[in-house]
């Protein structure tokens, strides 16, 4: 279905092209709502949040906060032991540390690889080989986490894989490796529209008045990627470090991550602890990138942050 | 690095120079000299080549064949290839090329890391070149709060701003409306000879071509058909291709009569005696087609009563208006000439249509040519510069009449 959906994409463009964002394109406009509108698109936009966010997220902070839950001992009470628990018990905290460390690794090396990838698929050069690759991104996105962990286990525990000196099974090698494949997709995505968008006379026109490639990938090609860079980086960031079926197979012994620690409390009856570790863990995502965002503010010259914005 | 002549520009050579995009031939062996401190005007019309000319001089695209010198270097050849910011140039781009997230004294600054200059140095310099086209107010301001002009007017500055050796033009003019593109072209011909800077532009305009060149190229299908002066080019195309991208009012077939002086032949058009000028031998009875210049038609208001009886006179062609167009200076009329139509064919007032009007034709706008000649590339070593019917040999740049 993905690979007729691209070549109904393909027919439909006929080879016309996405990069609009050069040295004349404007601000894309703001258009302001009357004021039925506005009502109208907040109440669907607050009832979708609380469907989709608002009520998972009651569930999880109150059962997170509540003591003796899931016991039919006595009653429930609201503290935030549990909490204090999830941060000073090592089986709770270290698998959020862990999962930190590798959702970071995983997100730098995905966005790079990423990049690498939007620009092959938006090049003017190799249009068939770019048409493959894209194909096989979107079967992948399409290959549930999983089937892509089973595969990785009868894969790298094949003798001879270990034959050859591969010895990659229940190492966090391993792990990377498939989360990187895995959230690869969704992140070449993402900057596949941006990479498209920038027209080529922008990279020439560098290169002419006098920086070579490098330089001119450093000054004006990350400049104008910066955001959607950062957005990639966040969104796989995100996704990995709650990651749970590819974690649930691959993780090394001794090394659980974030998801399955969570799940192992589930399992043994710690609802209480295991939420907290949930928002915990949340949390700690929303932190992290706020962080990578904020600096981004602070740091980043206002050129590049005034790209994407809204007249 | 490549060492400025004296004049302040760069020599640029082209010997031979060809790239293929899969199976079309974008450049076909294109030989091309361009002295130091001239201002070269490659014109042709889509697909001819011209773009590719000018990335392949920029270094953006690399030439299959042939050697390309800026200077005493050989920046391409086959197995050379220097790359852009090494061959001290700069470029004015169709889509003007600003960085976006740069402000516009960013964007003329930025041309000026490569010449290493201390910051403030640098800000004065690239004060300086926005100074010089109008912008100085303005060089806060990022790429999409300037104008179309002032944009342009941008990248013109961050052109010259370091004064390099060449400057290459593709088409700065083409997005922009027709008031602002001729004051544009102005400066881009003051700014440019300012510098020193040997200019190479391209463009499918005619008349952007002859205001700015001291040299046109005119391409086609790859090949450079035509370098000469403006005005050689312009009385003397070398193939009825040229002489029709330069501008026609129209095309007369018939048979060459005889010579009547100098290169000056008379050809027997129906009723008509046209007198045009040839750079080719004709013959009497050669077939002949006679392509006349918007400027040689004029109305001849001696007897226009009796216009249909006096055709046979020379340099006289006769027809009816079949429409009139007011140019502010006066109106342009197109003529039916038998089966052929003359158009732009001025006059202080109106004739109205259906009128029957006798046309005087200058015969130093009338160019004749065999009536074969359209198949190849023409050529005359006392008109053009450039090989015909075979591959292009090296040119000698200017020659004329």
């Amino acid at each position: 279905m993905a690979g007729l959906a691209l070549l109904a994409q393909h027919a439909a463009l006929r080879n016309r092209s996405y990069r609009v964002l050069g040295g004349r394109a404007r601000p894309a406009r703001r258009r302001e709502l009357s004021a039925p509108g506005t009502i109208g698109t907040v109440a669907a936009m607050v009832l979708l949040f609380m469907l989709c966010l608002g009520v998972p997220t009651f569930g999880a902070i109150s059962a997170s906060l509540m003591t003796g839950l899931g016991t039919l001992e006595g009653g429930a009470n609201f503290s935030f032991g549990n909490y204090t628990r999830a941060l000073t018990s090592p089986a709770l905290y270290q698998p959020l540390e862990y999962s930190a460390l590798l959702a970071t690794i995983t997100a730098t090396i995905t966005v790079v690889i990423g990049l690498v990838v939007a620009r092959l698929l938006t090049s003017r050069h190799g249009r068939r080989s770019a048409r493959l690759l894209d194909l096989l991104l979107i079967t992948a996105v399409a290959l549930p986490g999983i089937v892509f962990a089973a595969g990785y286990i009868f894969t790298y525990n094949l003798p001879i894989v270990n034959g050859v000196g591969i010895h990659l099974y229940m190492t966090t090698t391993l792990l990377v490796l498939a989360y990187i494949a895995t959230s690869l997709p969704a992140a070449s995505r993402v900057l596949f529209g941006s990479v498209g968008q920038l027209q080529e006379s922008l990279r020439e026109a560098s290169r002419v008045h006098g920086s070579n490639a490098a330089g001119s990938w450093l000054r004006v090609m990350l400049p104008l990627l910066a955001r959607p860079l950062l957005s990639a980086w966040s969104l796989t960031f995100g996704g990995t470090l709650l990651e749970l079926p590819v974690s649930q197979l691959l993780y090394p012994p001794n090394d659980p991550t974030v998801s399955v620690g969570i799940e192992r409390a589930l399992a043994a009856y710690d609802y209480a602890g295991g939420t907290a570790m949930e928002v915990l863990a949340v949390l700690a995502a929303l932190a992290v990138i706020g962080l990578v965002w904020g600096i981004f503010q602070l740091v980043a010259p206002a050129g590049w942050r005034r790209l994407g914005r809204t007249s | 690095m490549i060492s400025l002549d004296d004049r302040g520009g760069h020599r640029v050579s082209l010997v031979g120079a060809g790239k293929r995009y899969g199976a079309v031939r974008a450049l076909a062996g294109v030989d091309l000299e361009v002295e130091a401190g001239r201002f070269l005007v490659l014109l042709g019309p889509s697909g001819s080549g011209k773009t590719t000319l000018v990335r392949a001089l920029a270094g953006i695209e690399r030439l299959d064949e042939g050697e390309l010198r800026i200077g005493d270097r050989v920046v391409s050849a086959p197995r050379t290839h220097v790359p852009p910011e090494q061959r001290d140039l700069a470029m004015v781009f169709q889509d003007y090329a600003l960085w976006p997230h740069l402000s516009a004294l960013g964007n003329v600054g930025y041309a000026l890391k490569r010449r290493k200059l201390a910051a403030d140095q640098s800000k004065a310099r690239a004060m300086e070149a926005l100074e010089r086209v109008g912008l100085v107010g303005l060089a806060e301001r990022y790429p999409h709060e300037l104008s179309g002009g002032q944009q342009q007017r941008v990248a013109l500055a961050r052109a010259i701003v370091a004064q390099p050796g060449l400057l290459l033009f593709d088409e700065p003019l083409s997005n922009l409306d027709t008031d602002l593109r001729e004051r544009l072209r102005v400066e881009i011909s003051t700014l440019t000879r300012q510098s020193g800077a040997t200019a190479v532009y391209i463009t499918h305009d005619q008349a952007e071509a002859f205001a700015l060149a001291d040299m046109i190229g005119v391409l086609d299908q790859g090949r450079l058909v035509q370098l000469a002066d403006p005005e050689t080019l312009y009385h003397r195309p070398a193939t009825p291709f040229v002489a029709g991208f330069t501008g026609l009012s129209g095309e007369l077939t018939g048979t060459v009569v005889g010579r009547e002086q100098d290169d000056f032949y008379v050809v027997e058009v129906g009723d008509w005696r046209v007198p045009a000028r040839s750079a080719h031998a004709l013959k009497a009875g050669d077939a002949a087609r006679v392509l006349i210049r918007p400027a040689a038609p004029a109305f001849d208001e001696s007897d226009a009563a009796d216009a249909s009886s006096v055709g046979s006179l020379t340099g006289s062609v006769s027809g009816t208006v079949i429409d009139v167009a007011y140019r502010g200076r006066g109106y342009d009329h197109v003529i039916a000439c038998g089966d052929r139509h003359l158009t732009s064919v001025f006059s202080v007032r109106p004739w109205a249509r259906g009128t029957q009007a006798r046309l005087s034709l200058d015969p130093t706008g009338c160019i004749a040519f065999p009536l074969n000649a359209a198949a190849g590339i023409g050529y005359d070593s006392e008109v053009t510069t450039v090989t015909a019917g075979q591959e292009p040999a090296a040119i000698n740049q200017g020659v004329t009449e």
